[in-house]
């Protein structure tokens, strides 16, 4: 008798790769210079002190190389890219307010059911400019901020301004100078002492037009006590040449505070996917990155968290999937600064088709933070005999006392595994992909279930064609 | 990243160490020169920020002169050697071979003697052999070295008894390089067993560059202790090509030194080839130590095992760099690479690197462990319960921590030096 098959549900991919027709409200040339950023601020109507911001950070970028490790970069022409452009000048207050052809857009990534289920706000960024924002009434009766950046910076100037670039100053490295001179959009969350978000916060971004570089920025304070979930998730339409999509993020996490912040990745296989991310972690806060990365054709992202305060904590997950032709150069930093702290970063990395995934990562203890505790564990997972897998850990202790551990495997899928999972009657396909998903579950039961499910099908569609 | 100002590391200097020997030896020397002028102190953007370079006494040295001719085959020393050579500040000072290494056809010679007496046997092994033209400082032995030695061990020649090198350093302030070139052919085996030492307080500095071609089915076991003196900047470099079911096998120990910048790379070419390495660093004062340990897997089946431990005391800095990369044709390859430094003051620093890079699926094991500890008072206390004073449970635990390295190597007397040494850390 032959074995019983079972097939896995298929799935509609269309939905990942498309691309609207948007008439584009404001757009400003392409190519990069002081007037660019000038232009950007002037429509913006920004106070002075962020044009002064923007320059400053505009001149470090000219003057900073190139870095000279990572993916390669040498194909990114900042003279091709447009730096700002707006599908519709105001933020949406209502979903009607939306336009259409963005709305239709969104429906395509099932955000409106993602609202109308369990999300407690939903940022949506379409290009340049966020275009439709709602936070739950409870949430902004709790004091909680949740809005565009832009809109942050004139609704609360004050905040803004304690904050913003704190974390990550425009000198920090070349590609967090072009987001300070250049951002525009992301989201700004403030969450007020002791007060608790159940649910997650989510925000979507995607880059629509070709060759449109996306410089999100995105803030989140959490005050005393707090707790707050942020969910960003990203896909973008396919195209054929090379866009650049460079963010910068700073999560302020105070005493006690506790933050985490889900990241998928999901951006078309022409994207250079440059972002900085970083927190700060104030005594006993505790800062979690969740980072999965599958698309982009070269993604350099390394979450960090600086720990600052006595007992401390960061956990930092990342997961990444390189196929043909994309290179993902991700890992975690963790930099301990006050005694008593602790960190635990878990990077697992399936390459197939040619793909190279990398692990970078930080592990340092400064002078006089005494106690430190820290795990690295890396996995690597290769599917095929093209694929590239890295793995450069970087330990740097300056301190007697602490208890530091870094491991790290790199295997294929063992034949005894299939054969067993065959065995049961599942495809060779099946099986593969059964391994994989379960390879990384450690990041997908982390997931709020709409995003493990969406997640899930990504990495079966990742792994379409692994067989024969 | 810090350059490093050689001064002595010029074309004249080049030039008069070639004097006397075949054009071709000029020319290599010019253009290991050259190369040496224009690598970076670290030639890999993965290290760049963690490079060592302060604290060698470089700028306080000249070059050393053209070494004295080397002399005939003497007397081999007592301790039961297959062969002994000696290099004092750059010069062979002497070469033994004993009766019965010499009839099964051993070769052991300075690199002048050779260059004058087996020109092309010279040619032929001075100019092949280097697997890894990335280092800097392998350049620089290369184009300055005075002399060295020659070890050609014929096919099926197994030695039963190790070859003894001495390297010593007595003229202050003097810059030395030697080579020191081992050739194992086919089905060969040898163990050899290398020391360093220094007779004066003063500055100066050593580059050794070793090349070794182990040939197929041949094994080579090579053991190094370095104790130079406290104000000598020490330059290794070490490479082997391994070919196929060849074996290679790296004891190493460093201990002396201002600054040691170590750097060693196994290519395992052959099917079924392997290396195993383990290299042992205790740093005191304010010695610093950079130390790297490549292997890359070319042949199938090959397999590499690398172990590296630091002890590190007082205000001394260790950074362990390490890279095991796996070429997309050496497929089933089986390797492992750990780094581990224990920290036993505050002042104490240590960077470890353990870096993999992998270009195929085809893999049997590639898995690599890093650790930065320091000691545990859990186990000082219970040596105490037992009646150990605190500061010798100390030393116990540090020397439990070295040990698997230390029981690598084979000669015993090495071993024992190499707990001598240890001891002499902590007076």
């Amino acid at each position: 008798m032959a074995a019983p098959t079972r097939d896995l549900p298929s799935e509609d991919y269309s939905r990942y790769a498309f691309k609207d027709d948007i008439v584009y409200a404001t757009t400003i040339p392409k190519g990069l210079s002081e007037e660019t950023v000038r232009s950007i601020s002037a429509i913006k109507k920004e106070p002075e002190w962020m044009l002064n911001f923007r320059l400053r950070a505009y001149r470090h970028f000219v003057k900073r190389a190139m870095p000279n490790w990572g993916g390669v970069l040498s194909n990114i022409d900042f003279n091709q890219i447009t730096y700002y452009m707006s599908a519709s000048k105001k933020e949406g207050k209502t979903w009607d307010d939306v336009p259409d052809k963005v709305k239709q857009t969104f429906e395509k990534l099932g955000i409106p059911e993602a609202e109308r289920k369990f999300l407690a706000g939903v940022g949506t960024q379409y290009d340049s400019e966020v275009v439709y924002h709602s936070v739950r009434k409870e949430l902004t009766e709790k004091g909680v901020v949740f809005m565009g950046t832009d809109t942050a910076l004139r609704e609360y100037p004050e905040l803004f301004k304690k904050y913003f670039g704190t974390v990550i100053p425009p000198e920090d490295n070349k590609f967090a100078a072009l987001n300070s001179a250049v951002w525009s959009g992301g989201s700004f969350v403030y969450i007020p002492p002791g007060v608790v978000v159940d649910q997650p916060l989510q925000a979507y971004f995607r880059i629509n037009a070709e060759q449109v570089g996306q410089f999100e920025r995105t803030l989140i304070i959490a005050e005393e006590g707090s707790r707050v979930h942020y969910i960003e998730g990203c896909t973008a339409p396919v195209y054929a040449t090379e866009s650049l999509h460079s963010a910068v993020v700073e999560v302020i996490a105070k005493k006690g505070a506790q933050v985490r912040y889900t990241t998928l990745q999901n951006w078309s296989k022409d994207v250079y996917n440059l972002v900085t991310k970083r927190a700060h972690a104030h005594a006993g806060a505790n800062v979690e990155w969740l980072d999965a990365n599958t698309g982009s054709r070269l993604t350099m992202k390394y979450p960090s968290v600086y720990l600052l305060g006595e007992g401390a904590k960061a956990e930092i997950v990342s997961v990444a999937f390189a196929g043909n032709g994309q290179h993902q150069d991700a890992g975690a930093k963790a930099v301990h600064l006050a005694k008593n702290t602790t960190s635990h970063i878990t990077s697992k990395s399936v390459s197939k088709d040619g793909g190279r995934t990398t692990y970078r990562g930080l592990l340092k203890v400064a002078k006089g933070a005494t106690g430190v505790k820290s795990t690295v564990r890396c996995d690597a997972l290769m599917i095929d005999d093209r694929s590239r897998s890295d793995t450069y850990p970087y330990i740097e202790i300056d301190e007697e006392d602490a208890a530091i551990t870094h491991e790290a495997t790199v295997g294929k899928i063992s034949d005894e595994m299939l054969f067993y999972l065959q065995s049961r009657g599942l495809k060779e396909n099946e099986a593969m992909n059964l391994i994989v998903l379960g390879f990384v579950e450690m990041f997908t039961k982390e997931l709020p279930m709409e995003y493990a499910l969406e997640f899930n099908r990504l990495i079966r569609l990742e792994m379409e064609g692994s067989v024969g | 990243m810090a350059e490093l100002v050689v001064p002595f590391a010029r074309r004249e200097g080049a030039e008069g160490l070639a004097k006397g020997s075949p054009p071709w030896v000029l020319e290599a020397r010019l253009a290991a020169l050259h190369r040496f002028e224009t690598t970076p102190v670290e030639s890999s953007p993965l290290f760049n920020k963690h490079v060592i370079t302060d604290g060698a006494p470089v700028t306080l040295v000249d070059l050393g002169p053209v070494a004295s001719p080397a002399p005939e085959l003497g007397t081999l020393p007592a301790g039961g050697f297959s062969a002994h050579a000696r290099i004092v500040d750059g010069a062979v000072a002497s070469l033994a071979v004993s009766e019965e290494a010499r009839e099964g056809g051993l070769v052991l010679s300075s690199i002048s003697g050779a260059l004058a007496g087996k020109p092309r046997l010279a040619e032929e092994l001075l100019t092949a052999g280097a697997t890894d033209q990335a280092d800097k400082f392998f350049q620089l032995t290369r184009a300055l070295f005075q002399d060295g030695i020659i070890l050609d061990v014929p096919a099926g020649l197994k030695l039963k008894a190790p070859v003894r090198l001495e390297v010593v350093q007595r003229a202050p302030k003097l810059a030395s390089f030697a080579r020191v070139i081992v050739r194992l052919a086919e089905g060969a085996s040898a163990e050899f067993l290398e020391s360093h030492a220094s007779s004066i307080d003063a500055p100066s500095v050593q580059g050794i560059g070793c090349e070794a071609q182990v040939g197929d089915e041949a094994s080579l076991h090579y053991s190094a202790v370095g104790n130079f003196g406290p104000q000598v900047g020490v330059f290794l470099n070490r490479q082997a090509a391994v070919l196929r079911r060849g074996k290679a096998h790296w004891s190493l120990g460093n201990f002396g030194g201002a600054l040691t910048k170590s750097l060693t790379h196994t290519k395992l070419l052959g099917n079924d080839s392997r290396v195993k390495h383990t290299e042992v660093v205790f740093g005191a004062q304010a010695q610093k130590f950079d130390i790297s340990s490549f292997v890359t897997h070319i042949g199938h089946r090959a397999q590499s095992d690398v172990l590296a431990r630091a002890a590190l005391r007082h205000k001394s800095r260790g950074n362990v760099k390490g890279m095991i990369t796996i070429d997309h044709k050496g497929l089933n390859a089986d390797s492992y690479l750990g780094q581990f430094a224990l920290l036993l003051d505050r002042e104490a620093k240590s960077v470890a690197i353990p870096g993999l890079e992998i270009e195929t699926a085809q893999v049997v094991r590639a898995k690599h462990a890093a650790a930065v500890q320091q000691i545990d008072e859990n186990q000082v206390f219970y040596l105490q319960s037992r009646g150990v004073p605190p500061e010798t449970a100390r030393r116990l635990i540090v020397e439990g921590f070295l040990n698997p390295v230390i029981e690598g190597i084979s000669s015993e007397e090495f071993r024992a030096e190499v707990h001598r040494l240890i001891e002499a850390k902590w007076g």
